[in-house]
């Protein structure tokens, strides 16, 4: 029972961000049926803590703001009965949880205060510390998180000399990570790998045999960052470990032993949001990202990664219907500048995953402003327009930003292209066309058009023609003449 | 009270007809259109720039001159379309537009033809006939098509738990039995793999006697999703692999069993512990066969299934009678000696 709430070590985990179900739907569920079953202030304040975070790492600040202040209200609440019957000890948690919540919530000032208070009441106890140094490092100060987790360690390792029991020897390790958390965010990345080596090679021991048994029995895999049982806290920091690891040797440059790290965590849980990301982000492939999308649709580091990724794979593609292969096609869709194609997927997310951080930035980004192409502003009357120029007309279309002038100039605007027709009929030296892409942005005529002369599909043929109009991603054109490409 | 109201409404409906500048030529609203087809609008709006013609929401064809009028194609959809002309006008600093819709074609009278197929295991000391054999389906009696004594070329799916509770050697003899007895299908079946643990990948195909690489096992297990995930309309056997329970599926017993028990999928199962009561009822329902075994008999298990199932009899009907629902089938020798072992108990309609 002494590990009731193993304490809150894991709130530094990079950027974490899951294959039809997002991998935090399973704490999430977890934490939801903790809340309904267990009454008590741990539970009820691990519960919400760890909902707070796993919403946090799917885009969802509104629903993990709800969770924190919940946290918050049940520690300040903890506090007050704590106070009432005069327990300096439960008083000193209770502040330290209640500086947490705070520093989750953002409110800075009060958290630090708070966290000042806590330690003044109790400075014994490494948890009172290992409190302190994440309130600490939420606040942006990794230095005093350093020396608190320091402390932390030195007053762990003192009760495990005394008494080398299974919870003292999780604890330290608890301790450990924390500080070399701590120790990496202040540029100290030597002591920090090695006390993260320490931390792994010491829960991959023969000591933990009888916690790895009950997790096999249980099946259990899930993740906190506030572990409840020495089955969770152990999954939960050896995860957080290897991920520390595998991301701190990725910022080295060394790939080959962060790709290890991240495969010794996906070999624990096949389906880890940060591990897949790591994959995919190391080996460039599409299938790794379709993986990584799958375990988590919503993380902004991934979304930039594939970005970068897209950039130089134009012909990606997207299939199945996750949510996961939705927000692909929506990135996909954006690379190739079919904005009307992105803004439908985009809605369709919305719809099913609304208030959503992610999805909200994506639209501001999408909602940019189109430039006005450079032809419609000089008042030409020929234009041989790029595709990007084409891509913005086609967006100006379908967002009816045309002013009537700019239409007038459109409507006597003489454009050509080398354009690649998709099929062809011929009869009679005539060759029939209906559409194709100019440089990747598709286009058609009203109706299919013949030509005078054999020409192939597929080939570059110089076309000359008009605007007419656009719809969705495609421009509709007006054939004005048809030649070979010199 | 009255005159006034009916003053108002003959004002609006005024203002409302001296808007509406466009008119339709062809189609008309309500009209049926199919293939290629002119749209034709007249106007009374002076100075046109160009009048745009778009289909369903998208730019079909602008005309800059009268008659205002383009060819389209509306394809062979027998759906409704909705047709709207937009008018520029005075240096596209005006626009007025009208909107029709037509109306959708309605197909002939369909026939839904539903054949359920029911594996089956019989013993016989003769060949069987068709005519030894009676169906009911509710209580109705239906009329057999084919009674086959081979199984026909089907899709194989082998559903097999990672789960963290497989370790002990478990998953690895499960994949070794499958590369080591999946020969004995017949070539132009189809096989799939779908490993799952509380996830369930995506169903890869393998090839007969493929080494199936090493899996490390982890995580729950989500059997029910699993096994629903795989239903098609596809003659689909599947063959589930599991140590037990299920933790983390996201569909209901109940929900799982209807989507699985269709006309077309049989679940047979080994087990490498103690079945869930779901299992049993998945294999039962489906006209499959549930066996334990442990690592070191599992190859065995397997071949003896697969066996089985080649040497299945198929027996085909064409439903009649019955309303969506559960529809209980019963299958009863109409001459001594034949014995029928198992056959699908029955299945979910739609």
């Amino acid at each position: 029972m002494r590990r009731l709430l193993i304490a809150i070590a894991f709130v530094a985990t990079p950027a974490f961000a899951q294959t039809t179900r997002i991998a935090s739907d399973f704490e999430i569920a977890q934490m939801q049926q903790q809340l309904a079953r267990s009454h008590d202030f741990l539970s009820q304040l691990s519960g919400h803590l760890n909902l707070g975070d796993a919403r946090l790492t799917r885009g969802e600040s509104t629903l993990a703001r709800r969770e924190y202040a919940q946290a918050y209200e049940l520690a300040a609440h903890e506090r007050l009965d704590a106070r009432r019957a005069s327990d300096l000890a439960r008083y000193a948690t209770a502040t330290s949880y209640a500086a947490l919540a705070e520093g989750k919530l953002g409110r800075d000032a009060h958290a630090f205060e708070l966290s000042e208070e806590a330690i003044r009441y109790e400075s014994g106890e490494a948890k009172t510390w290992n409190l302190y140094a994440s309130t600490m490092s939420l606040l942006g100060k990794p230095a005093k998180a350093a020396s608190a987790s320091r402390n932390a360690v030195a007053l762990a390792r003192r009760d495990l000399a005394q008494s080398p029991g299974l919870d003292n020897r999780l604890d330290l390790a608890v301790y450990e990570y924390a500080l070399a958390s701590a120790l990496n965010e202040t540029g100290q990345a030597r002591e920090a790998e090695q006390l993260l080596v320490e931390v792994t090679s010491s829960l991959r021991s023969p000591d933990f045999d009888f916690v790895r048994a009950q997790i096999a029995h249980l099946e259990a895999f899930e993740s906190y960052s506030s572990a409840r049982g020495q089955a969770a806290a152990y999954i939960s920091l050896l995860n957080r470990s290897q991920l520390r690891l595998a991301a701190l040797y990725e910022s080295r440059g060394d790939a080959e032993r962060a790709r290890r790290q991240y495969e010794n965590v996906l070999a624990a849980r096949s389906d880890d949001p940060t591990a897949l990301a790591g994959i995919a982000r190391l080996s460039q492939s599409g299938e790794h990202f379709a993986e990584a999308f799958d375990a988590n649709p919503f993380s902004l580091s991934l979304v930039r990664d594939y970005q970068r990724y897209l950039a130089t794979h134009r012909d990606e593609q997207a299939e199945g219907d996750s949510a996961g292969a939705r927000m692909r096609r929506v990135l996909i869709a954006m690379n190739r500048g079919d904005l009307h194609t992105a803004k439908t997927a985009l809605d369709q997310l919305d719809q099913q995953f609304p208030d959503n951080d992610t999805l909200r930035t994506l639209r501001a980004d999408l909602n940019k402003p189109s430039e006005l192409p450079s032809f419609l502003r000089a008042g030409a009357t020929t234009a041989t327009p790029s595709a990007s120029d084409l891509r913005s007309l086609i967006a100006l279309f379908n967002d009816d930003r045309l002013t009537p002038e700019q239409r007038m100039a459109l409507d006597k605007l003489t454009m050509t292209n080398v354009a690649q027709f998709d099929d062809a009929g011929s009869e009679n030296h005539q060759t029939i066309f209906e559409k194709g892409d100019i440089d990747g942005v598709r286009f058609r005529f009203s109706e299919p058009m013949a030509f005078n002369g054999d020409f192939a599909a597929h080939a570059p043929l110089r076309l000359t023609y008009r605007v007419l109009g656009a719809s969705n991603d495609e421009l509709l054109l007006e054939p004005i003449q048809l030649e070979g490409a010199r | 009270m009255k005159r006034i109201a009916l003053v108002i409404i003959n004002v609006l409906a005024a203002v409302a007809a001296q808007a509406a500048n466009v008119s339709f030529v062809t189609p008309q609203n309500g009209a049926q259109t199919i293939g290629p087809a002119l749209i034709e609008i007249t106007t009374s709006v002076a100075n046109v720039d160009r009048v745009e013609f778009s289909v369903d929401g998208a730019l079909a064809g602008v005309a800059r001159k009268p008659p205002y009028r383009i060819a389209h194609d509306f394809g062979t959809s027998l759906a409704a379309h909705s047709i709207t002309a937009k008018v520029w006008s005075n240096g596209f600093r005006n626009s007025d537009e009208a909107t029709i819709r037509t109306a959708a074609l309605t197909a002939g009278e369909t026939m839904n033809v539903e054949v359920v197929e029911v594996p089956m295991r019989v013993r016989s000391a003769q060949r069987l006939q068709a005519s030894d054999l009676r169906v009911t389906e509710n209580g109705i009696p239906q009329t057999i098509r084919e009674l086959r004594a081979d199984r026909g070329a089907a899709r194989f799916v082998f559903v097999v738990d990672r789960s963290l509770s497989m370790g002990d050697g478990k998953l690895d003899a499960a994949l070794r039995a499958i590369a080591s007895e999946s020969p004995l299908l017949r070539n132009d079946d189809r096989i799939d793999l779908v490993l799952f643990n509380h996830n369930v990948t995506k169903a890869k195909a393998i090839r007969r006697g493929e080494q199936l690489p090493s899996v490390p096992p982890s995580g729950g297990t989500s059997l029910r999703d699993a096994l629903a995930s795989i239903v098609t309309r596809e003659r689909t056997y599947a063959i589930v692999i599991t140590d037990g329970g299920d933790r983390n599926s996201a569909i209901s017993e109940s929900a799982a069993l209807r989507a699985i028990s269709n006309t077309k999928m049989i679940v047979d199962a080994i087990v490498l512990g103690d079945a869930s009561n779901f299992l049993r009822d998945a294999a039962t329902n489906t006209g499959g066969t549930l066996v334990t075994a442990d690592a070191s008999t599992l190859q065995r298990a397997l071949r003896a299934l697969i066996l089985d199932i080649n040497s299945r009899y198929t027996l085909d009907y064409q439903s009649h009678g019955n309303g969506s629902g559960w529809r209980s089938i019963v299958i009863t020798p109409q001459r001594r000696g034949i014995e029928i072992v198992n056959a699908r108990k029955g299945y979910y309609a739609r």
